[in-house]
């Protein structure tokens, strides 16, 4: 069982306007850093006024747990891809993951899909495996 | 999470919650026929107009509704098959060999450019905070009432979210006019000189490009067209003296379209603008889209619609020396839609065209954060939709899941996980 107070740094990729939102929950356990702007999809079928941006994140693995399930669930949004095999990991909103899903690619490359209806300390314990923290 | 129309659905995605006066039984007509009216805040009016441009667009663009056609074959073989079709072959959001920026920034251009219209630049930059600079303040001095300058107009247009992708025709446009010699020699100074060009063209360059193989190619064709010395040099000798670019789009329209078509065919592209059974473009592969193939209908309507505004003023004709612009406006909206109805999807920033637009091309479902409004609420209640609210909001809801069903798929093969690993049971 993974320790949901175990930390990791993570890079996230979000929209803008997402970001904004998560800044107003950020917290000594949640710290987000300066976001660069990332250049827009060019396969996207509009610009859809989302400004993509990426960042450090350094938090407990549980709010990790707990925002990717939030992101994955956000209505009109996307899934969430968690990739273990970057170091630091990649946790993007960004990456073309169906809505309600979770993409987790483990160190060694294989992915794995996850439905995000799960209880957050389920996904932690995945999560805590994968990114092999707190163990 | 997003703001935007979907192509393929019919769908326009409002990340913002239903104001009180859209949600009763006229739908969208109360936003068309005050699209500023403070009740509808200050993000929300730019948001929906410019997705219901973008349905707009697809109504009167038969390079946007190929696209479509050819994603709903692949939606089709996919569920005859149930393994993944070839992939599309349209390049919409990338950039061509040789060509300045791609049909995705085209598209969005164009939308951005009537959504800034009509919001009105001056307003935009207030709300946004943009002082230009320090420069604001000088143009307050010598703005006139109601209007927006040049240098306001394009300082939105090159600012603001998703700048990138906005931006780059309308700099190209910019650079391309400020080095035209017929742009050069216009009276007055080269930044309004160079602005009224790019704004005269663009929609109506714009509409002719959208309607070719190859919109981005065209584009650039039709618009150094129309910077030419018997372009944009004569329209500039024959401006009516009120000085409105309203005026000036419908006074043109109907020479630069055609003329601007002629040089897109000049440079081996086909366009149907201009041919015999000019005005009807409906597409027949829309026939079998869920949702779309009511667009026929749709403009059969429009048809209709126009020829009773005709019909109600034989006797009591628009006058042009009224005093009021909008008699004006009107005298000429009549005459040049008198053989067909492509002006008002190129001009949708015209007041009577974009309450036609708004009423009876409302896209086939809104959908804000707590309510959907489907079309046929907002539609003039003489030219229904052929089917009711309900009916075609299923439609659409139908044509999403199937859509999604395909886009799921895609998305496992792109991860690498079997094509039903996104299928919810």
């Amino acid at each position: 069982m993974a320790s949901t107070e175990a930390r990791i740094e993570v890079r996230l990729e979000l929209p803008q306007e997402v970001l904004e939102a998560e800044r107003l929950i950020a917290s000594p356990d949640y710290l987000l850093d300066e976001a660069k702007a990332l250049p827009p999809d060019p396969q996207a079928m509009e610009a859809r006024f989302i400004e993509p941006v990426t960042l450090i994140a350094s938090l407990t693995l549980f709010i990790l747990a707990e925002r990717v399930l939030h992101f994955a669930l956000t209505r009109g949004g996307q899934g969430v891809m968690v990739d273990a095999s970057t170091k630091p990991p990649r946790v993007s909103a960004l990456a073309g993951v169906p809505q309600g899903f979770v993409l987790l690619i483990h160190p060694d490359g294989k992915p794995e899909t996850v439905r995000a209806d799960l209880l957050p300390a389920g996904l932690t314990d995945l999560l805590g495996k994968a990114l092999k923290i707190g163990n | 999470m997003g703001t935007e129309f979907n192509w393929f659905s019919g769908v326009a995605e409002i990340a913002a919650p239903c104001p009180p006066g859209l949600a009763a039984d006229r739908g969208l007509q109360p936003f068309f026929e005050a699209p500023n009216a403070p009740e509808w805040g200050a993000a929300l009016p730019r948001w929906l107009y410019h997705e219901c441009l973008h349905f707009w667009q697809l109504a009167s663009s038969r390079y946007l509704q190929l696209i479509v056609v050819a994603e709903w074959e692949r939606v089709f073989a996919f569920e005859r098959d149930r393994a993944l079709p070839r992939g599309a072959r349209y390049a919409y959001g990338s950039v061509g060999a040789g060509e300045p920026f791609s049909v995705r920034d085209l598209v969005e251009c164009l939308a951005r450019f009537w959504d800034v219209h009509t919001r009105g630049a001056t307003r935009i930059l207030c709300e946004e905070d943009n002082d230009l600079d320090g420069r604001l303040a000088l143009i307050d001095a010598v703005r006139y009432e109601g209007g927006y300058s040049s240098e306001e107009f394009d300082g939105v247009m090159r600012s603001g979210r998703d700048r990138e992708v906005y931006a780059r025709p309308y700099h190209w446009m910019r650079e391309r006019a400020a080095a035209a010699p017929a742009v050069r020699e216009l009276p007055g100074s080269m930044e309004s000189a160079t602005s009224w060009a790019v704004n005269l063209l663009l929609p109506i360059a714009g509409f002719v490009a959208l309607n070719t193989e190859a919109p981005v190619a065209a584009f650039v064709a039709a618009f150094d067209r129309g910077l030419s010395p018997d372009g944009i040099g004569i329209a500039a000798g024959r401006r009516d003296r009120r000085l409105s670019i309203n005026l000036d789009w419908l006074d043109f329209w109907p020479v630069l379209a055609p003329g601007l078509a002629r040089a897109v065919r000049r440079i081996g592209l086909h366009t149907w603008l201009g041919t015999a059974g000019y005005g009807v473009l409906e597409n027949p592969a829309l026939s079998a889209h869920p949702v779309y193939r009511h667009l026929t209908s749709r403009m059969n309507a429009l048809n209709d619609v126009l020829r009773n505004m005709r019909a109600n003023r034989v006797f009591n004709p628009p006058r042009d020396d009224s005093g009021n612009i909008g008699d004006a406006f009107l005298l000429r909206e009549l005459a040049i839609t008198r053989q067909d109805y492509w002006p008002v999807f190129s001009l949708p920033g015209q007041p009577n065209f974009r309450l036609l637009l708004g009423s009876l091309f409302a896209p086939p479902l809104v959908r804000f954060d707590d309510a959907e409004i489907p079309a046929t609420a907002s539609t003039l209640s003489e030219w229904p939709w052929p089917v009711d609210g309900p009916t075609l909001a299923n439609a659409v809801h139908q044509s999403e899941a199937r859509l999604c069903a395909l886009r799921n798929a895609e998305a496992a093969a792109r991860f690498g996980v079997p094509l039903d690993a996104f299928v919810r049971a």
